[in-house]
């Protein structure tokens, strides 16, 4: 055993934490001290990580100023809610006789640009036949297609509304394959497709 | 002085416990930021359009879930995810590849197709994805769709079904949208990935700074042309803008405006505030008519890629407009139809 001596840092250090040792009363009250501090310093926490998130719910949107933003990541996650509720937009429908002409027209038009993909055609030339009767948005997707994949040779019939309404249209036309179905929209440049899948 | 002398010891005490709170508080902070996304499977970016996809059910097709599968669908689905896991694919490529099978073959490992395809992706021997008996093989018929996809420039920030389509070029380009909900009901029915969509739980507001850093970036583009298709950096159509807009502030957005429309919840245009986006449509009652998307920038002011031979540039929203869409959309919050 060292000689331990009653002088000096360590010994002082020694006093104190051998104080709560000295009697079960002292070490109850040490247990009781420390637990305090611990649910002190959770509930502190806690109460500034919710006021961060309210002001984050308060200021975000509605501040424009000209300070750089990080770039990259959103911030965290505010407090779980929803916008109140908003009826969906819903175009009134219109019977299927109403259906324009010039829409049922360019959609079979574009179907029969669609079934146009003879051997060795490239997808340019491919789009180039389908581009009058596209929106320009929609071109940007049909670019991704290679025309060798398309099923399809030869429409077989008549287009045929099963949508209609005032601006635009649902169109099936059928083809030697599949049935297309085929959404026609009323644009500044008159009716455009802008949108297709295959009846399923 | 004497008093306090005894005050010395507790300096040691003061410096480790310090460090430890600095250290505590570091870490703290740095685990929410990395988690601010949500457990998205891009760390820190939100699908806003996969989000109004799973929490609409919207554009989803009718009765699609993990459990309206059969036991050969969920079979095909747990060797998807199985190999692609193990491949070290991250969950979304699962996710594309989930979308892509479910559109190609409805989840069955089929020795039939159009013309050559076969097999759970519809792969075309004759199109150099491999020998029949290959491609038939759902170990590799999904290794070698995932090592395609992976090879697409940023697939992982394209929408699931631009990425679907890079690597089937497909004849119908945008079908796998249709299952972007079932596939990711699928990881995390099966895989146990939390929020695949990575916004978050639900939310009525942008991301602190979002707003601000989309708007900006879009100011710092004032001036450069509209070319139709395109999304930047030195020309951009309108979708283009918002799209390159809110990828920098955090938030992917699908390609065109009425699909970006769609991509968060909904809010009368009166309400708008700085950050949610305006639409134009032919027919306002009419989401499929739209055909032109801005960005709210606060004070009844916009930031758009207007048309061709103009150019990007700040206006005043014709809030009287007879094509102004009632609602306008903050992207990437929680659906909110009524």
């Amino acid at each position: 055993m060292p000689i331990r001596t009653p002088r000096g840092r360590s010994a002082a250090y020694r006093a104190l934490w051998q104080w709560p040792l000295r009697s079960p009363a002292r070490l109850g009250l040490t247990v009781v001290l420390l637990l305090a501090v611990v649910v002190g310093a959770v509930a502190g926490i806690g109460a500034v990580t919710v006021r961060s998130a309210g002001t984050a719910v308060a200021s975000s949107g509605v501040t424009l100023t000209p300070q750089p933003t990080p770039a990259g990541r959103p911030a965290a996650p505010v407090t779980p809610t929803v916008l109140p509720p908003v009826p969906a937009l819903t175009p009134s429908s219109l019977p299927l006789s109403a259906a324009p002409n010039p829409a049922l027209s360019v959609a079979a038009r574009w179907a029969a640009a669609w079934v146009n993909h003879p051997q060795g055609v490239s997808a340019q030339q491919w789009v180039d036949g389908l581009r009058p009767f596209t929106t320009d948005e929609y071109l940007g997707v049909l670019v991704g297609v290679d025309p060798a994949n398309i099923p399809a040779t030869r429409v077989t019939g008549e287009p045929r509304a099963t949508k209609v309404a005032s601006r635009s249209v649902q169109v099936t036309v059928p083809t030697n394959a599949l049935t297309l179905d085929v959404l026609v929209v009323l644009t500044d440049e008159g009716w455009r497709v802008a949108g297709y899948d295959r009846v399923s | 002085m004497r008093l306090l002398r005894p005050l010395r010891l507790l300096v040691p005490l003061v410096a480790v416990g310090g460090a430890l709170v600095i250290f505590l508080v570091f870490g703290f902070l740095a685990y929410q930021g990395g988690t601010g996304g949500g457990a998205g499977l891009v760390p820190g970016y939100c699908d806003a359009g996969l989000r109004s996809i799973t929490q609409s059910g919207s554009r989803a097709a009718v009765g699609d879930s993990a459990a309206t599968l059969n036991e050969e669908q969920r079979q095909n689905a747990a060797t998807i995810i199985g190999v692609a896991r193990q491949k070290g694919a991250p969950p979304r490529a699962w996710l594309v590849a989930l979308a892509t099978a479910k559109q190609e073959s409805d989840l069955r490992n089929i020795p039939y197709g159009d013309r050559d395809s076969l097999g759970l992706f519809q792969q075309r021997p004759s199109q150099g994805w491999g020998s029949p008996a290959q491609v038939l093989d759902p170990v590799y018929s999904t290794t070698i769709f995932i090592d395609r996809l992976l090879q697409v420039p940023n697939w992982d920030r394209l929408p699931v079904t631009v990425a679907a389509q890079t690597v089937q070029r497909s004849a119908f380009p945008d079908a796998y949208a249709k299952w972007e909900g079932l596939a990711a009901d699928l990881v995390s029915q099966l895989a146990g990935v939390t929020d695949p969509a990575g916004c978050g739980p639900n939310t009525a507001t942008l991301p602190e700074g979002a707003a601000r850093g989309a708007i900006q970036f879009a100011l710092g583009e004032v001036g450069k042309p509209y070319v139709w298709g395109a999304t930047g950096p030195n020309t951009y159509d309108c979708s283009g803008l918002i799209l390159r807009a809110f990828q920098v502030a955090g938030i992917d957005l699908p390609r065109v405006s009425w699909q970006q429309f769609a991509a968060g919840g909904h809010v009368p245009v009166k309400q708008a505030q700085p950050g949610d986006l305006l639409f134009y449509a032919t027919d306002p009652s009419d989401p499929a008519t739209i055909h032109h998307v801005m960005l709210y920038m606060g004070d009844g002011q916009m930031v758009e890629a207007p048309y061709s031979g103009e150019s990007v540039r700040v206006r005043s929203v014709p809030w009287g407009y007879s094509e102004l869409v009632p609602l306008a959309t903050r992207p990437g919050t929680t659906p909110n139809r009524a």
